[in-house]
């Protein structure tokens, strides 16, 4: 898994990651739970094949531009009246519910956001009693300014435990951490956007689930797994993606820990309901956190989205993960996420979805995930999510495991 | 029928009806669509295109006059395909368009399908916009029906 303190990750090596995905079924390193997710990559049953026109972020996450409040309103959460007919999406649409609206009007040039999300996680290991706990898994404040073509974009927030390599703090808990902020300048009539600090890495599919194996094994999840360094956008008609040079992560100590290299995405929209990409990684780090030596690791893959009929999405990524430390032999492993996600009625979803990981470090087998998650989008910028899911091992003391998560999100 | 539009950020719109009307007289094929019967999958967008946009309540139909002498006739189990010259009428206006067009003889009848692109701009159709996210002038429609005899 990736969030780890730091000094304490320094002496794990990557094949226990199996005995992580363990203990995160257990619950005891509740840490690494504590998480975000904004990204919706189902909303291409709407025909939104890219992620611009409802976010900051080119590749999607977090803040939401005017546009992506509106939608947000109109095809996100689930629709009570039929008293009047497509009705525009109100107040609640905007920052804060709009309660600062008579006082306040949101100039073009500031975007402001916010998302709190708070979690109960239950857990029971084969043989073992259940445990539950609370997990504080994200209260974020976003903002971004427009002048012209440049943009300033940041997010600052609390976490009481985990992303610890998103904190600007060194505590072992309630730290400050910034997930992202950057610098950007748009060009070409806004298809092309590039920007220099702490971003999202580009790869595979930006879906909300960042402890699901494909986020963990490429270590490119939503929570912590940023790095600072400098990307390029582009969105087009049909075609999108990005590629970033990674110059490490400015928050992770030593510099030694810090991985280098490149990852990147391309995605073609085949129809508006449609669309197929790959992604390639390659960093190296002096002293890789997991293997505590020095590491070049790869990650390349596939990944699709498909909406066969507006209420079914499924979402697939299939990744090949190598990794070289100098400390052991090179393996050659692979990731597998498949879901499918099926709106019920408007803001009603319920997705089963599977995972697949295998390392081949060990020789034990793959470790397999199976969940079934229901979200509810039930207020304006609200929703509320269950998740049961079940791990099962190659190998280990405990073969498998059952969970349950609830957690609450709002975004403002 | 169903149409598609572009805009920034992969935006995509993606329309359509069932509502398509088919006339025919000795030297031509007239094609006419309802436009209020058209939906997006959004009905707040349903209803900008139609108030703001395409003013159906003033403008409520959209026909496409093709010559038959335009279009090549398929033998009997056969198809031909190409490009005809046509007219488009739409919010009160009309330009001359090219449709691709390929149709296929089944039994006494035909199965169609075309498609044109035209230019919002033309039809004097203001171009859509909401908060900031513009469509492109630049719509593809495409259409597909049965003629039978």
């Amino acid at each position: 898994m990736i969030d780890r303190p730091r000094g304490v990750a320094a002496s794990m090596r990557w094949s226990s990651a199996l005995v992580g995905i363990q203990a995160l079924a257990l619950g005891s390193l509740i840490l690494m739970t504590a998480g975000d997710a904004q990204a919706y990559a189902w909303m291409i049953r709407h025909n939104y094949t890219g992620c611009a026109t409802c976010h900051a972020d080119p590749s999607g996450w977090g803040l939401l531009t005017a546009y992506g409040r509106a939608q947000s309103e109109l095809v996100l959460r689930t629709e009570y009246s039929t008293h009047t007919p497509s009705p525009e999406p109100g107040p609640a649409a905007n920052f804060l519910f709009g309660v600062l609206d008579p006082l306040f009007k949101m100039p073009d040039w500031l975007l402001l956001g916010g998302s709190f999300r708070g979690a109960e996680l239950v857990t029971r290991p084969q043989g073992g009693p259940a445990s539950s706990r609370y997990i504080q898994m994200q209260a974020d404040g976003y903002a971004q300014v427009t002048l012209g073509h440049f943009r300033a974009n940041g997010a600052i927030g609390y976490s009481a435990t985990g992303a610890v390599l998103a904190a600007l703090t060194r505590k072992k808990y309630d730290n400050i951490v910034s997930r992202v902020h950057w610098l950007g300048f748009d060009f070409g009539d806004q298809a092309f956007l590039l920007r220099a600090g702490r971003l999202n890495v580009p790869f595979g599919i930006r879906n909300n689930e960042h402890n699901s194996f494909v986020r963990v094994e490429t270590r490119v999840d939503l929570n912590s797994g940023q790095q600072d360094g400098v990307a390029l956008a582009y969105t087009g008609d049909r075609l999108r993606g990005e590629l970033m040079g990674i110059l490490g992560n400015y928050q992770l100590f030593p510099d030694e820990a810090r991985e280098r290299g490149y990852s990147g995405y391309l995605e073609v929209a085949v129809t508006p309901r449609a669309a197929l990409g790959v992604s390639s990684l390659i960093t190296h780090a002096a002293k890789d956190r997991f293997f505590n030596a020095e590491n070049t690791r790869q990650a390349h893959g596939i990944f699709a989205r498909y909406a066969p009929v507006r209420p079914v999405v499924l979402l697939m990524e299939a990744d090949l993960s190598l990794q070289n430390p100098a400390n052991g032999p090179s393996s050659t492993g692979y990731v597998g996420f498949l879901q499918i996600d099926t709106e019920l009625i408007q803001g009603v979803h319920l997705a089963p979805w599977f995972e697949i990981l295998d390392e081949r470090r060990d020789g034990n087998g793959p470790t397999l995930g199976a969940w079934l998650s229901a979200d509810w989008f039930f207020a304006p910028h609200t929703d509320l999510r269950l998740d049961f899911f079940e791990y099962r091992f190659p190998a280990g003391p405990i073969r498998t495991s059952l969970g349950f998560l609830v957690n609450l999100h709002i975004f403002l | 029928m169903t149409f598609l539009a572009t805009g920034p950020g992969g935006i995509k719109i993606e329309g359509q009806t069932a509502q398509l009307e088919f006339k025919e007289n000795s030297e031509q094929w007239e094609i006419v669509v309802t436009l209020d019967t058209l939906t997006t999958g959004i009905s707040l967008r349903d209803r900008h295109m139609k108030e703001k946009y395409l003013e159906t309540p003033k403008y409520p139909k959209a026909e496409l006059v093709v010559r038959k002498s335009e279009l090549r006739s398929p033998s009997a189990g056969g198809s031909s395909e190409g490009k005809a010259a046509a007219i488009l009428k739409l919010h009160g206006r009309q330009k001359a368009v090219s449709i691709d067009y390929r149709v296929r003889r089944v039994g006494s009848g035909y199965l169609v399908n075309g498609t044109i692109h035209l230019d919002m701009r033309d039809y004097d159709v203001a171009t859509p916009s909401y908060l900031g996210v513009s469509v492109k002038p630049n719509v593809e429609v495409a259409a597909w029906f049965e003629v039978k005899e």
